[in-house]
């Protein structure tokens, strides 16, 4: 099939069987690799990319269900070169450890400061609990993203 | 492999009628990805219906609740967390896997995919729900959930058909309050899970005049509890009640469980009871 859709506000046009992965897609075929696969069922959450604002598993996603959507992924937070503020917090906050994760674990808080600009630690825990961590402690993780919260509030007044 | 991404109702029944018998939906996918790739699932050919804008609708109005095949969980649990007599399908929506899945996941995949784990078998069964099923001459029929379950992974639905939309009756719990729990997690035995679902009447005088109470995981298709209902009728919400209700339920699960899982998942249901109505209580106030 030819699937037609956005990755990071940008058309592309795909030839592609429907039954391929939107995994597949983004890393052999757009050639973004920020996005990662652990354990290829739904699990572990490093595949995480944001559909049409969303978080959601690029794993469990077909070609067939994208047509017109929305994708975004690590690459599309910032310009080549540069850290967004969420990205940047998770740095400051040694948030990182190997990093396998750290691509689908910001892309999940993306998701939920869309939503809420000042979320509270449940909040933060809930909106990553499908983010599994092998290396570093959550405490890093959470205070990453309190940290950018409060940075973004403040950029917007 | 064929393919239709169909954009309305009449499409989707196109889709249908050429699909053929080896043809299968795709929903959200969080369960068909994985059969596929398992080797499980061989479909001659695949079909989305998600760009039908009116699957995607909740519809509430003042007598029925009407749910579209593709609603998502994260849809539902943010829909109805607030309306009391559907806040159980709010807290088993909320309560599915991560976020992730939620964002994906629909109430008619779960039910389509009828595992006995499946967190919306007990759901569908408290509100006695309607499925609207469609063929591939564009005809829609209505199952009753008694009809559509037959046994872990089959349900009523042929080859050919793709369920629509399923719906409740709200006028027959309007002033009803309700609560979903489960137990356990997700595990590829599934034997750590339990979940239940109850609605209650509770009339001025803070007495329950009616009560349904289901089980999912428990048995091979989700069961209602009548025993425990009836126990229930005529007996305020306080600690005797609960301890009795608590009895009956532990019972049907040690009943009706493999003798392996037996003395698990009655422990599990006493836990069970106390936060199901617990959640009740405090939507009662
Ligand atoms: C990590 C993870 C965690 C999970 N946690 C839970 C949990 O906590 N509780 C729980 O209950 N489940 C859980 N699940 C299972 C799954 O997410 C649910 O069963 C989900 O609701 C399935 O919906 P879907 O839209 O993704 O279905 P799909 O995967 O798209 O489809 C499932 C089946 O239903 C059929 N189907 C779907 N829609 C239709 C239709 N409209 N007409 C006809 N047939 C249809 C498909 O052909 C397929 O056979 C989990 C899954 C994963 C991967
Ligand atoms: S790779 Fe998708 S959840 Fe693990
Ligand atoms: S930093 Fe290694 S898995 Fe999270």
């Amino acid at each position: 099939m030819i699937v037609s859709f956005y990755v990071n506000d940008r058309l592309v046009q795909l030839e592609t069987p429907p039954e391929r992965r939107l995994l597949d897609l983004l890393r052999e075929d757009l050639h973004l690799t920020g996005v990662k696969e652990g354990c290829g069922e739904g699990e572990c959450g490093a595949c995480t990319v944001l559909l049409n604002g969303e978080p959601i598993h690029a794993c469990l996603t077909l070609a067939i269900q994208l047509e017109g959507c929305h994708i975004t992924t690590i690459e599309g937070l910032s310009a080549p070169g540069e850290l967004d503020i969420l990205q940047n917090a998770f740095a400051e906050e040694l948030a990182i450890q190997c990093g396998f994760c750290t691509t689908g674990m910001i892309l999940s808080a993306k998701a939920l400061l869309l939503k809420q600009p000042d979320p509270d630690e449940t909040m933060i825990r809930e909106a990553l609990s499908g983010n599994i961590c092998r290396c570093s402690g959550y405490v890093q993780i959470v205070k990453a993203v309190k940290r950018a919260a409060r940075e973004l509030r403040e950029a917007a007044v | 492999m064929n393919w239709y991404t169909p954009v309305t109702m009449e499409e989707l029944a196109a889709a249908l009628a050429q699909g053929g018998e080896s043809s299968r939906v795709i929903a959200g996918g969080t369960d068909y990805t994985i059969h596929l790739r398992q080797g499980k699932a061989n479909p001659g050919a695949l079909i989305y219906p998600g760009r039908i804008p009116a699957l995607r609708e909740i519809m509430l109005t003042e007598d029925s609740l009407r749910i579209g095949a593709m609603a998502t969980m994260a849809e539902l649990s943010l829909a109805l967390a607030a309306v009391p007599e559907f806040a159980a399908i709010a807290d088993a929506a909320g309560g599915v896997g991560s976020p992730q899945i939620r964002s994906k996941a629909t109430l008619v995949g779960n039910l389509c995919n009828a595992s006995p784990a499946g967190d919306m078998l007990p759901i569908a069964k408290l509100y006695d729900m309607v499925l609207e099923v469609l063929d591939g001459n564009g005809r829609l029929t209505d199952v009753s959930v008694s009809d559509f379950f037959l046994g872990p992974g089959k349900t009523a639905l042929q080859p050919g058909q793709a369920v629509t939309a399923v719906r409740a009756n709200r006028t027959a719990v309007t002033g009803w309050v309700s609560a979903f729990h489960k137990i356990g997690f997700r595990s590829y035995v599934s034997i750590a899970r339990i979940g239940m679902g109850v609605l209650l009447h509770i009339d001025a005088a803070g007495v329950i005049s009616d009560a349904r109470l289901t089980l999912g995981a428990v048995a091979n298709v989700p069961i209602r509890v009548y025993a425990a209902e009836r126990l229930m009728q005529g007996k305020p919400l306080d600690r005797a009640m609960l301890e009795k209700v608590t009895a009956v339920v532990s019972r049907t699960v040690h009943d009706n469980c493999r003798p392996a899982n037996r003395l698990y998942k009655t422990e599990a249901a006493r836990g069970l009871c106390a936060d199901v109505f617990a959640q009740l209580e405090k939507r009662m106030s």
